[in-house]
């Protein structure tokens, strides 16, 4: 199945080339007349009056000699869209069940087979962190403000703990759907709405519900992609000697221990399967 | 050694018995039929032999060791339905196939897609469900495997491509492969298979070489212009093994002495009376029928 899960990988990348594109496209053909609208500055280059969407990049681009960009925000932004992207991956095993009779009577163990498939969605989500990486950079790069980007060791720790939250998140699904033979689409997508639910439970009151409520949503939402994912984005705005703190390792803990817990169980599952 | 070796194999699925108590042993070189009605636990027992499946109870053994990954390196199997990804082309299905086996003979592969005409460049979700069974095979016999397992592998191909399947099954026996196939259509078991074996509500009722089970058996029909009658006297002739009844027509097997009998079934005033050769078709109905009109008289063999 090796083969199938390069062509697999190979085309959920391009779709998500694809959808990065259209989106920065979109952005690109937006936002320099919408700077055009807020301003009456005249734009002149070598002497000569510019206008129209020319005149909004450089508009933007002076605008932007004056502020700094940490990196880590468009770490954040990478890791935000690679997140949704691993989403997307974590129903791959179930969606391969409908081919069991083909992909286990092959000479490779079930658990090496579901392996591959996992390590290819693994080595894809990395992929996709980089390839959103680079349509965070673009923008910046076309109006010509790399030279503001700062780089900061906050953007270690967004990238690191993003990535653990895409692994959690796959995780938790492929656990819950690599037995299914189909409706796993539908669990993905409860995944999404009770992941929500729970992350505006959590600071539910003990006055209001019983004690064993608030409990049951603080545990659950120890693995809650989202309320990790709050970490992650506050991890931008902290200074550089408590980066890596405390709060920080426990998150990212609890993200790499639950992706290979998820994991675990997957493999687990698909080598008792009976077809 | 037994290529392949199943013993005193039980499957059940909580109270239903799928399989009850099958062995069965097929050698190199040869080809057996697996045959049964609807339901009769084919299906089943090829999980349990391909290790898709754990069984109740009972052994499987291909090359005279358990069923592990390594045993595909040389064992193809082709089910019922189309297991192949749909969203992906015939050719990647041949490269994917190339990548995993070292045995892959790609200008066998390139000869068999050209016999069934198949488009390497067509995604598997547009083919018929004959050509999908088509590709299938490919993939079977492009690795040249010593065991082929084939779950009704003519299904939905056309005649030509059906006698190009039985082909490939008896060339590959030739060349020393063990083949267990099903199929429904008995015509194609008793032109491919050496021997068959009969499968009815989970157990094997019958299990032999073709030629040995036909013997000498003749049958003799006779149809009449209304029901046909209870041939009183004929019933209890040592000559005659079975009788069945339907409708308007009577058929008798009969072990020896065939023109004999067809002469005192002349006496019955039936339209016509012709002995006929035993067919496979036979052999199968008479091991799996218990419905009454079939089997008006009762089995002495």
């Amino acid at each position: 199945m090796y083969y199938f899960d390069i062509l697999r990988a190979g085309r959920a990348l391009k779709t998500y080339t694809i959808v990065l594109g259209s989106i920065l496209l979109v952005m690109l053909v937006t936002t320099p007349f919408s700077r055009v609208s807020h301003s009456n500055e005249s734009v002149t280059i070598n002497g000569q009056s510019v206008s129209g969407a020319l005149r909004g990049f450089v508009l933007i681009h002076q605008m932007g000699q004056t502020i700094h960009i940490p990196f880590s925000v468009l770490c954040a932004i990478a890791a935000f869209a690679g997140i949704l992207f691993a989403t997307g991956c974590a129903t791959s095993l179930s969606r391969f069940n409908k081919n069991l009779h083909f992909t286990f009577t092959k000479p490779v163990s079930r658990e090496r087979s579901t392996l591959t498939t996992i390590g290819t969605d693994a080595l894809t989500i990395v992929a996709a962190f980089a390839i959103g990486l680079v349509f965070a950079l673009a923008p910046i790069a076309i109006v010509g403000l790399l030279d503001r980007l700062t780089f900061d060791l906050q953007s270690l720790a967004v990238l690191v703990l993003g990535l653990g939250i895409a692994y959690m998140w796959y995780g938790i699904v492929q656990a819950a759907t690599s037995a299914m033979r189909g409706g796993s689409g539908i669990v993905l997508g409860l995944s999404w709405a009770v992941f929500v639910v729970m992350q505006g439970l959590q600071h539910l009151s003990g006055d209001f519900v019983p004690p064993v409520i608030v409990w049951i949503i603080h545990t659950f939402n120890t693995i809650n992609p989202f309320i990790v994912m709050n970490q992650m984005f506050e991890t931008i705005g902290v200074a550089d000697s408590a980066v890596f703190g405390p709060p920080y390792v426990q998150q990212l803990a609890v993200a790499y221990l639950t992706a290979l817990v998820g994991v675990a169980i997957a493999v687990t599952l698909r080598k008792r399967m009976a077809v | 050694m037994n290529a392949i070796a199943i013993t005193n194999l039980t499957k059940r699925y909580g109270a239903q018995l799928a399989v009850d108590d099958l062995s069965l042993a097929v050698d190199a070189g040869s080809v057996c039929g697996l045959l049964g009605p609807n339901g009769a636990g084919k299906s089943t027992t090829f999980k349990c032999l391909l290790a898709l499946d754990q069984p109740t109870s009972g052994t499987v053994a291909v090359d005279g060791a358990p069923v592990a990954p390594s045993t595909f390196e040389y064992l193809a199997y082709v089910p019922e339905t189309s297991a192949l990804l749909e969203k992906y082309s015939v050719g990647d299905h041949l490269e994917a196939t190339r990548r995993t086996y070292a045995s892959f003979d790609a200008a066998r592969a390139a000869e068999l897609a050209a016999t069934f005409k198949l488009d390497s460049k067509k995604r598997i979700g547009k083919l018929s469900k004959g050509q999908r069974t088509a590709v299938a095979l490919v993939l079977a016999f492009a690795i040249r495997p010593r065991v082929l397992v084939l779950d009704e592998p003519a299904s939905g191909l056309d005649p030509i491509f059906q006698r190009a399947v039985l082909d490939l099954i008896i060339d590959a026996a030739a060349g020393g492969a063990c083949v267990l196939f099903s199929s429904h259509q008995i015509g194609q078991v008793e032109r491919a298979a050496d021997s068959i074996a009969v499968l009815k509500g989970g157990k094997l009722v019958l299990r032999g070489e073709i030629d040995d089970l036909k013997g000498d058996e003749k049958i003799v029909e006779a149809i009449f212009p209304s029901d046909a009658p209870s041939p009183n006297g004929l019933a209890s002739d040592p000559r005659v093994r079975r009788i069945e009844r339907a409708g308007r027509i009577l058929r008798l097997h009969v072990r020896s002495d065939a023109a004999g009998v067809a002469h005192e079934l002349a006496s019955f005033e039936p339209r016509t009376v012709d002995v006929l050769d035993l067919g496979l078709e036979d052999i199968f109905l008479g091991a799996v029928s218990d419905d009454a009109a079939y089997s008006s008289a009762k089995d002495r063999a």
